[in-house]
């Protein structure tokens, strides 16, 4: 992490040198514009080293811009999507309850389609300059970002084990299915739509349909058809062979991670390379777990931060938002001790923490949010009435 | 004069606060009512949903009644009565959330339970696929309310004469307590059953930790789909609501026709053998499972890691304790203090201007709280509300305001009227009165409504989060959070704040009278 250091301070200095002058007068318009205001920051609030990096943050964007940040610790993002609807609805479009969120590609969909944002801002961030546009940071979900949203970090869907107790790890779905019929009983995955639940049954869709090409446009009904028919033949077969035969699903990885440190379950699941080393450092999993993932590679997806349209201190979560995207907050968030979320902005892999994912894991990028409704919609019409 | 016009305008102050009751009905001519029920009724979660909802209503009405049957028909009128009588507040007082969250830790899969009996190698688990686990805690919880209505109702009558009379004419307890007792008491709990049956119905918290998950029960299914991003599941979630309401109704009915099952039949001169044996035991044993949810709290707040077989922590640690933040704990006790106490001023204002007509500021005790918090939420967004502590405070108000006044208002009727009259002949002013005799009267009674007011504040779950936009943290939504971020460490540390908060506030409102009027034996 030392090493890192001079390079970092190189891109710092630089950093003026990337903006051009007229977007300074603008970014200085808004940083003035900025200074006093109060952002309501939404963000899911489930994991405290994710809640102390964010209030460290605002302590920074405090200090150096005046910008008073207060982070709004939610449970499900979709439910202040609901807000923000609800806010427009009642004719509150210039002071809403939320100024700025932490948005995945689903919920940025619905979003971007009912108008619900703010017009394009995440390109003039000074930061933005410095994002590594290698990375799938101009489309959520297969959906353009036009601006709408600013990246904040890199995830991909990872599986955690313990090598005493599992000795061979599956290389794909179908491996999968046969450990679970060698064990029955110890694996499981969280209950649908919860975002890990959805993100599992979107791996395996990639993994079962080899990676269907209609996975990548907006879905229809015959497509659908046709990509998920393996996908449910195949949850048929595994389900009956969960976790409490599935008539039970964990509420969340929480409660995943708790069951697989007892050794009630073989895997966990986390949508972090990094967490195993991470649960591992806080007593939350036993000594020496792993994570692995498919052959084919894991799904993978940049998060964003997104401005409501009737935000009222917009100018405020721009400077945030610029703030989270600096080298400064960037470095630190990848901070295996601080978060271990990986930046955005530097593409070379860093080295990894022994209990991480692998570097090299192939990325699958995310299907198009159009698919995420149907499917969630399908899983419970199929499964959701327990057994 | 003028004070009558203060009454009433606490009165409109209190009934502009209830106006969430009636917006219950706007929502009706939004919907298409009909279609949206359909498409409930035939999702493949809605019969599963509705099967574990009823099993643990109303498993958790039969509980509370047998149990409360078992142990107060056991203890009444015998000399560990009394000291039963002055448990049963702290045994109230004990939040449900924190109740639930122990009982999460002794029975969740791989949990102490199943440590204890390892070599047996049994599953044991909450969140069972029928609402059982639920309808247990839920009935246990709610058995210490019944029997603190009950031990009420037994203050008041006459029935410990008609105990003793029919003693001394040889009947045996358990004949007593079957034929004269349960048909005179039973019709007075019919308001506290109602309270129950809607607490069981809607409970979003309790049914979440402890209730099954795949689906959950009703009042969480409905509760997710209000926060859906698509307009047509939060319709389907309002309709989801209604229904409940409807639920409700029917279990009102049913509740009010219990009595009928258990009509008065004067002993006829056979004397039946039967005393209680199993009372004590039960007793014993619920309240040492008090203790152990205690300590499993207690001892999972000071862990850093404690897997699976361990019966005790492996290694230790404050962290957890270090990671507690201070300001839930500020906007717990401002929320607590202010709504209990400005209920307090509204509820003595009515009271003492003489007007009549206000039963039914009870009516939030018997409606699920989804569709108030519902109605709740589109006044504020209709009157342009900013979500913060004010907006929380009026909220909360809905459901202290009938708790105090349940408490207060007998207590006022039974203030002394010949002291009263002494009072005026001495030449006070109704101002003087009030402030120099009633209130010094009443000081045990008020510290009691300021306690349940508070512990009501301290439980709401529902109103904090959704009117407050979840700016506002309270140690009950932060245990809530804790429990889904799947620390059990934090988890124990955040319900063990709430659970102290909740006893010591207790304790407080139970010895202040008592340090007030040390030198006044008849005010304790």
């Amino acid at each position: 992490m030392m090493s890192k250091l001079p390079l970092l301070s190189a891109i710092v200095l630089s950093l003026p040198q990337l903006i051009t002058t007229a977007s300074a007068q603008d970014w200085s318009a808004i940083e003035a514009q900025a200074r006093g205001q109060k952002v309501y920051f939404n963000a899911w609030g489930g994991s405290d080293v994710i809640n102390d990096y964010i209030e460290w943050a605002a302590e920074r964007v405090a200090q150096e811009s005046g910008v008073e940040v207060e982070l709004v610790k939610i449970s499900d993002a979709a439910a202040v999507v609901t807000r923000i609807a609800t806010e427009f609805g009642a004719g509150n479009t210039t002071d809403g309850s939320v100024d700025l969120m932490w948005v995945n590609g689903e919920n940025f969909r619905r979003l971007k389609q009912e108008g619900l944002l703010a017009d394009s801002w995440a390109t003039e961030l000074p930061s933005a300059a410095l994002v590594d546009y290698s990375l799938p940071v101009t489309t959520d979900f297969s959906i353009p970002t036009d601006g709408q949203e600013s990246p904040w970090g890199g995830a991909q869907l990872t599986l955690i084990y313990h090598p005493d107790r599992l000795e061979q790890t599956p290389a794909d779905a179908d491996e999968l299915l046969a450990l679970a019929q060698q064990q029955p009983g110890k694996l499981a995955y969280p209950r649908v739509p919860d975002f890990h639940a959805t993100s599992f049954l979107k791996q395996l869709l990639l993994d079962l349909s080899n990676e269907d090409a209609a996975l990548y446009s907006p879905v229809t009904e015959a497509e659908f058809e046709r990509v998920t028919a393996p996908l449910w033949s195949y949850l048929d077969k595994l389900h009956p062979l969960l976790w409490r035969e599935a008539s039970a699903f964990p509420q969340g990885i929480a409660q995943m991670h708790s069951l697989f440190a007892d050794g009630e379950l073989l895997m966990s699941l986390s949508f972090n390379p990094n967490d195993a080393a991470n649960l591992m450092r806080s007593g939350t999993l036993p000594e020496g777990v792993r994570s692995f993932g498919f052959e084919r590679g894991m799904l993978g997806n940049i998060h964003f931060v997104a401005i409501p349209g009737n935000s009222g201190s917009k100018a405020g979560a721009k400077v945030f938002a610029n703030f989270l995207l600096s080298p400064e907050a960037q470095l630190r968030k990848a901070d295996l001790d601080v978060w271990g979320d990986p930046s955005v902005l530097d593409q070379s892999k860093a080295t990894r923490d022994p209990a991480a994912l692998p570097a090299d894991t192939p990325w699958l990028a995310e299907p198009h949010a159009s698919w995420v409704e149907p499917l969630e919609k399908a899983w419970l019409e199929r499964y959701g009435a327990g057994s | 004069m003028s004070l009558r016009l203060v009454g009433i305008a606490a009165l409109l102050i209190s009934a502009a606060l209830y106006l969430p009751v009636l917006t219950l009905v706007v929502p009706l001519s939004q919907l298409e009512l009909p279609s949206a029920l359909r498409e409930i009724i035939t999702s493949s979660q809605f019969t599963p949903a509705l099967i574990s909802t009823l099993v643990s209503t109303f498993g958790s009405l039969i509980i509370a009644l047998l149990l409360s049957y078992l142990l107060m028909g056991a203890l009444v009128f015998t000399p560990g009565y009394r000291r039963f009588a002055r448990q049963l507040p702290l045994l109230l007082a004990v939040p449900h959330l924190a109740f639930a969250v122990g009982l999460y830790l002794l029975l969740s899969p791989k949990g102490w339970l199943e440590r204890l009996v390892a070599p047996l190698d049994i599953g044991i688990w909450v969140q069972d696929s029928y609402g059982l686990s639920l309808a247990v805690a839920l009935g246990i919880k709610e058995s210490w309310f019944l029997c603190w209505m009950i031990w009420a109702q037994l203050q008041r009558s006459a029935l410990a004469d008609q105990f003793l009379v029919a003693q001394t004419q040889g009947y045996q307890r358990a004949q007593i307590v079957r034929e004269i007792l349960v048909p005179q008491v039973l019709p007075k709990l019919r308001w506290a059953l109602l309270a129950i049956a809607a607490y069981s119905l809607s409970s979003v918290e309790m049914a979440w930790v402890l209730g099954p998950t795949h689906p959950p029960t009703l009042a969480v299914l409905a509760w997710s789909w209000l926060l859906d991003s698509t307009p047509q599941q939060r319709a389907l979630g309002l309709t989801l609501t209604l229904f409940l309401m409807m639920l409700m109704l029917l279990l009102a009915l049913l509740i009010w026709q219990l009595p009928q099952l258990f009509r008065m039949r004067l002993p006829l001169g056979s004397r039946r053998a039967g005393r209680f044996g199993l009372g004590v035991p039960v007793k014993r044993a619920l309240l040492l499972l008090h203790l152990v949810l205690g300590a499993l709290i207690l001892l999972w707040s000071f862990t850093q890691s404690w897997f699976y077989p361990a019966l005790l922590p492996q290694r230790w640690s404050l962290s957890a304790w270090d990671s507690l933040a201070l300001e839930p704990l500020l906007t717990t006790l401002s929320l607590g203090t202010a709504s209990a106490g400005l209920a307090i001023i509204l509820v003595l204002l009515i009271l003492e201007s003489g007007l009549k007509r206000a039963g039914w500021m009870l009516l939030p005790l018997f409606l699920p709280v989804l569709p108030l918090v519902v109605g709740q939420y589109q006044i504020t967004l209709g009157l342009g509300l900013a979500p913060g502590w004010a907006t929380v405070l009026l909220a909360h108000l809905l459901w202290v305001l009938p708790y105090v006044y349940l408490v207060l208002k007998p207590a006022y009727q039974a203030l002394p009227q010949d002291q009263l009259l002494i009072a005026r002949s001495l030449g006070l002013t109704p101002l003087d009165l009030v402030l120099r005799v009633k209130l010094a009267l009443l000081a045990r009674p008020l510290c009691a409504a300021f306690a349940l007011g508070f512990s009501v504040s301290l439980a709401q779950y529902l109103p904090t989060l959704f009117i407050g936009a979840g700016r506002l943290e309270t140690l009950t939504t932060e245990t809530l959070s804790r429990f889904a971020g799947g620390d059990k460490r934090l988890l124990g540390a955040q319900a063990l704040a709430l659970l102290a908060v909740a006893l010591l506030i207790y304790s407080l409102a139970q010895s202040l009278p008592q340090i007030l009027y040390a030198k006044r034996k008849a005010m304790h």
